[in-house]
């Protein structure tokens, strides 16, 4: 289901000409990590989020298709319209993929340095043991 | 000296002390060092894991990882699902708070009096003399002029201009030097979080600290608590490694936090028609700033300023929060090239926030897994409080040379600008509509006079179970106004001392009682 995931996460954040997107940030590894080390109801709540995307362009732009088949031009409009949808279930959802792809896109260095913040350091992933 | 982290050998792990402290945050390490310092030898147990400033994450990702409760992904049930915030991490949420130090106020002390039975003439002294000395401790000190950084001063002229109180904030920090990384940990190890002071010291006064350490259960035996046993668990990989059984002689300290310390006492086996009641909170949500010039609010302190104006009427605190890059993304509406070109301002946004005082009560329960399960929702009430501060943030904003305003509210124009304030009165009353969070939270074990409405006595004593000692804010049965974390560790220190001084009473009436090792490590 990852690919479904960040497909849908994906069009969130896309390139633009000012700032890379989500697809050019380590997306898939940030989402592996959060299906294997997240708790279960935050994966879950993603791929929720994800089949809703998916199937929402008939109610977003009339459209009877599925997301990933839509154009970027009408897919950038249901990722907009989705994410400000006046069903509030389904407005988190969108924020829960909007929250998993800014975790990547937020602590990417081309991003902050496009912005002209300075970049994080690194995550050390260690903890006392002794 | 003896730390001892996740393991996995296939052995039970037991130790006995004096004191068993679950927790190691402001409540805990509060108590523990107490303790410690009164000659009981203490065995601190906390769920997460023990990082020093070297180890902390520099990205949200890392600190939802490794620092925050759960991922900091449990929410609030209700009409609106609200993140409930809090760390998993030896420290405790002071981790990754702001470490703001402020004074219990008088007034709260006869709320507790006056609601609750907590009729102690002397409390509001003995806690504030314990205060004194924490914040002699723990440095507690003005964020420098020079570490405010532009969010926090443009927060000063804004308030300023709108004519109402407002100061730089007291913390417990030594020398800040404005990193705007409070949420990750402070890798320049100035705050003061209780991983940095009063842990260690429990350590070298003897005391042993078990982390990646869940407690599953508290020993209940004939009327007393004996210990507590859980299993450990891996911080990164979520494996499961060796039982503990940590036993304690004279008294175990919950201080798991007010959502966690009621589910523990839930899956114990005690029973109180009080227990788990009486959540409370200061929802927090804010409003963006967007300026001409750059804010960059990543700069400086994470949280420098606040006013305590509105704190009486109509119930708010203000402040000031430095939001990481990360969290303005998802948070702000809309997605696409539209969020793209939204973002593209980050540097010329400030974000300045409220807490509400809410007179919302809510629940805690324990839930699968013995994940807290969290009812709670705000009524009407608390929402045009809410609702009230949006406006007051934004005219705050204006004030301060916004050209714009971002309220964050569905159903209210994204941005606004300084003559569209009005837009702000027809904002819904519906908590769907806003984006908040819980952050500070009290109750759901809460102590009082009455044992039908009270989980433990004026003394924080569970009911019942006299030698059960409740140390963190669920005990706690309002909600403040103010930031819990100085309130938390004056009352926990208070009841550490109140054992030992009714120890040293026992003591004294026989003083032939045979002494004991201080630890056996089996």
């Amino acid at each position: 289901m990852q690919w479904l995931v960040k497909r849908a996460a994906l069009a969130f954040y896309p390139r633009t000409v000012a700032l890379p997107g989500a697809g050019d940030c380590a997306l898939d590894e940030q989402l592996l990590q959060l299906r294997k080390e997240g708790p279960p109801i935050l994966w879950l709540s993603l791929v929720f989020g994800a089949v809703l995307f998916m199937l929402t362009p008939l109610f977003t732009l009339g459209v009877p298709l599925p997301a990933f088949l839509l154009p970027p031009s009408w897919l950038d409009k249901h990722a907009s319209r989705l994410s400000t949808t006046r069903f509030y279930l389904l407005r988190q959802a969108m924020l829960g993929l909007k929250f998993a792809a800014s975790l990547a896109w937020g602590r990417d260095a081309e991003v902050r340095r496009a912005l002209g913040i300075a970049p994080y350091a690194e995550d050390p992933e260690r903890f006392r043991t002794t | 000296m003896t730390h001892l982290a996740f393991q996995k050998s296939g052995r039970t792990l037991e130790i006995d002390a004096d004191v068993v402290v679950v927790g190691s945050g402001a409540g805990g390490a509060a108590a523990a060092v107490t303790l410690a310092r009164g000659g009981h030898s203490v065995i601190v147990v906390e769920a997460g894991p023990w990082l020093d400033p070297e180890h902390y994450p520099g990205s949200c990702a890392g600190a939802m990882k490794w620092l925050f409760d759960d991922w900091g992904v449990q929410v609030t049930r209700g009409r609106a699902l609200w993140p409930v915030v809090q760390a998993r991490a030896v420290g405790g949420t002071t981790v990754i708070n702001s470490a703001i130090c402020v004074r219990t106020p008088g007034d709260i002390f006869m709320s507790w009096r006056t609601e609750h039975g907590i009729d102690d003439a002397q409390l509001a002294d003995r806690v504030w003399r314990h205060q004194d000395q924490i914040e002699k401790e723990l440095s507690a000190e003005l964020v420098p002029k020079t570490s405010l950084g532009r969010s926090n001063e443009l927060a000063i002229l804004g308030a300023e201009r709108r004519g109402f109180e407002g100061h730089v904030m007291r913390r417990y920090a030594e020398g800040c030097q404005g990193q705007g990384q409070c949420l990750q940990g402070c890798r320049a190890g100035r705050k003061q979080s209780t991983n940095l002071n009063y842990i260690p010291e429990v350590l070298e006064r003897g005391g042993t600290v078990v982390s990646c350490a869940p407690v599953k259960r508290v020993l209940l035996e004939n009327g007393r608590a004996t210990g507590v046993v859980g299993r450990f668990r891996h911080p990164g990989t979520k494996a499961v490694g060796d039982r503990y059984v940590l036993r304690a002689r004279r008294a175990v300290f919950l201080a798991a936090s007010a959502t966690h310390t009621p589910a523990l006492l839930e899956r114990s086996g005690y029973r109180s028609p009080a227990l788990g009641q009486h959540f409370r909170s200061h929802p927090g949500t804010g409003v963006f700033g967007l300026y001409d010039d750059p804010v960059d609010m990543q700069i400086g302190a994470t949280q420098g300023w606040a006013s305590m104006a509105y704190r009486e009427n109509p119930g708010l605190k203000l402040e000031t929060l430095a939001l990481p890059l990360e969290m303005v993304a998802s948070r702000l509406a809309g997605g696409g090239t539209q969020l793209m070109e939204r973002l593209t301002n980050f540097r010329h946004l400030s974000f300045w926030i409220q807490a509400v005082r809410a007179e919302a009560s809510g629940t805690v329960r324990n839930g699968f897994g013995g994940r807290p399960v969290v009812r709670y929702q705000l009524g009407p009430v608390d929402m045009q409080k809410m609702k009230t501060g949006i406006r007051i943030l934004a005219e705050m904003q204006f004030a301060a040379g916004a050209k714009k305003v971002w309220p964050g509210v569905f159903g209210l124009p994204f941005e606004i600008g300084p003559d569209e304030l009005g837009v702000l009165d027809q904002a819904p009353l519906d908590p769907r509509a806003y984006t908040a969070i819980l952050s500070h939270l009290f109750g759901g074990a809460v102590m009082g006079s009455d044992p039908k409405r009270a989980v433990c006595d004026t003394r924080a004593r569970v009911y019942g179970v006299p030698n059960l000692v409740i140390a963190d804010a669920s005990a706690i049965p309002t909600t403040l106004g103010v930031n819990p974390q100085h309130t938390i560790m004056g009352l926990a220190q208070l009841r550490a001392e109140e054992l030992l001084n009714e120890e040293s009473r026992a003591h004294l009436e026989t003083p032939a009682r045979a002494s004991r090792p201080k630890h056996e490590v089996r």
